[in-house]
């Protein structure tokens, strides 16, 4: 594995290829994926690696997409959008018509992990708006990227035309938000043309998985900021194996045994 | 003999659940170092492992949450469908990545991260299974100055795992599972074993 000094210079390269604060995530993921990545392209030290990926564009491209995991297995948790369409929004629907859901996402893929949360998303809106991160707009769809079945072919042919993405850059703005995608789902589909950042409340917020690529101080800002805008009654979803902070959980309680659900009181 | 400050990783596939039952079932209450298991398993096989292991030892054992620290005398078991990493701060990471030979929780990958970050003070135990899991790892253990332990593929159930380990790492010796808990016994206080017979 390559020393950790020589990875932040892979890492000042990568953030002013993408826009991405590294500071934010784990010190020793980003340096294994690195050397791991590296070593696979057959570089012995990585300053010569740095060397070439300062001036190509796709080899940075692949180093991201290789740092960040695939998005797909929560697409695919039946569980978890059994108990949503059952459950949670219903339940949110009772007592709101406008909801905000909030997905922060990593980098690549965007646009399809989006089309993916519309073919989960019941019932399906007529049509949307999907507002996310200005770091997105340079992420190209690749269709090969994700393997569709049968069924998502047939709903991706009729809904394709409907995702139309709009891009903001001020409700997070104290944390990164290259890891943040932020999709406005309405049952009448109207979106809010921006947000101020003091003042948006969320109704539903995946962060699973997520927390587990930051480092503890940046879970911790991410989790208050996430505590913030979710009032009583509103939903959040983590992963299995990672851990709310002290305070909060005193003030949500779970929902569900398996799925890491919770309500704040 | 282990040094003191030591931290304890196994890895396993097919054929190893039995080998570490008897090998925790001989450790003492008071076991001063802490034992970080990952074998390969079903993804929908969860906390029923835990308890399996629970009935087996004296040593507390859980599946850790990401950014827990490693605690001495405590038995950790890496989750079902989550890698498991040793960050540089001493605590357990958790990741979604794809598996790794085929395999999420990959042996390579903890191996791998424990030997870099615990170095000389890392004692990786490679077991029986079907696949070559965790022999580059080992090797990463080995090259970081930690100490490689590989179950003899005679022994073994499955010998694919342990003939890769020894392939790629060249331990110096290879041990039988009576050998490998008497080299963890070291520096310990062997239980009043109720599980002699295991060995």
């Amino acid at each position: 594995m390559f020393a950790l000094k020589h990875i932040k210079g892979t890492l000042a390269i990568l953030s002013e290829h993408a826009g991405i604060d590294f500071n934010q995530f784990r010190t020793g993921f980003l340096q294994r994926k690195i050397s791991l990545f590296a070593t696979a392209c057959n570089y012995e030290d990585l300053g010569t690696f740095n060397e070439v990926l300062i001036h190509s564009k796709s080899l940075a491209d692949r180093l991201i997409q290789e740092i960040f995991p695939s998005e797909r297995e929560l697409f695919r948790d039946a569980d978890l959008w059994n108990f949503l369409h059952q459950h949670l929004l219903p339940d949110l629907l009772f007592r709101k018509h406008n909801l905000q859901v909030y997905f922060p996402l990593l980098l690549h893929n965007a646009d399809l992990c989006a089309f993916l949360f519309l073919l989960n998303f019941k019932p399906r809106p007529e049509s949307l708006k999907i507002t996310v991160s200005p770091l997105f707009e340079k992420i190209k769809w690749d269709k090969n990227a994700y393997s569709f079945n049968k069924k998502e072919k047939k709903l991706l042919e009729k809904h394709a035309e409907q995702l139309n993405f709009t891009h903001f850059d001020d409700i997070f703005s104290e944390t990164d938000d290259s890891l943040l995608l932020q999709i406005y789902f309405h049952p009448n589909i109207t979106v809010e043309e921006k947000l101020e950042s003091s003042d948006t409340s969320l109704d539903l917020v995946f962060v699973r998985n997520k927390l587990l690529l930051l480092n503890p101080y940046a879970q911790q800002t991410f989790l208050e900021e996430i505590d913030a805008r979710l009032t009583s009654g509103k939903y959040l979803i983590i992963g299995a194996k990672e851990q709310l902070s002290p305070n909060m959980q005193k003030t949500y309680k779970s929902i569900h045994p398996t799925l890491h659900i919770y309500q704040k009181l | 003999m282990i040094e003191k400050g030591s931290r304890i990783v196994i890895g396993g596939s097919a054929g190893s659940f039995n080998v570490v039952l008897n090998i925790l079932s001989n450790l003492p209450k008071d076991y001063p170092f802490p034992v970080i298991l990952v074998l390969h398993r079903l993804k929908h096989i969860k906390n029923s492992f835990v308890d399996a292991i629970s009935l087996k030892t004296l040593l507390p054992v859980c599946e850790p949450y990401d950014k827990q620290s490693v605690t001495p005398g405590q038995i950790y078991i890496a989750p079902a469908n989550y890698h498991l990493y040793i960050e540089p701060d001493q605590t357990f990471a958790l990741s979604v990545e794809d598996p790794v030979n085929y395999s999420r929780p990959a042996i390579d990958i903890t191996f791998s991260s424990a030997g870099c970050v615990w170095q000389e003070k890392c004692v990786a135990v490679l077991l029986s299974g079907a696949n070559a899991d965790g022999a580059l790892g080992l090797k990463t253990v080995k090259s970081c100055g930690g100490t490689i332990l590989v179950q003899s593929p005679q022994e073994a159930i499955v010998n694919v795992m342990p003939t890769a380990g020894i392939k790629e790492a060249k331990p110096e010796k290879i041990f039988t599972t009576p050998q490998i808990i008497d080299y963890l016994l070291q520096g310990a206080k062997p239980r009043d074993s109720i599980n002699k017979k295991w060995k």
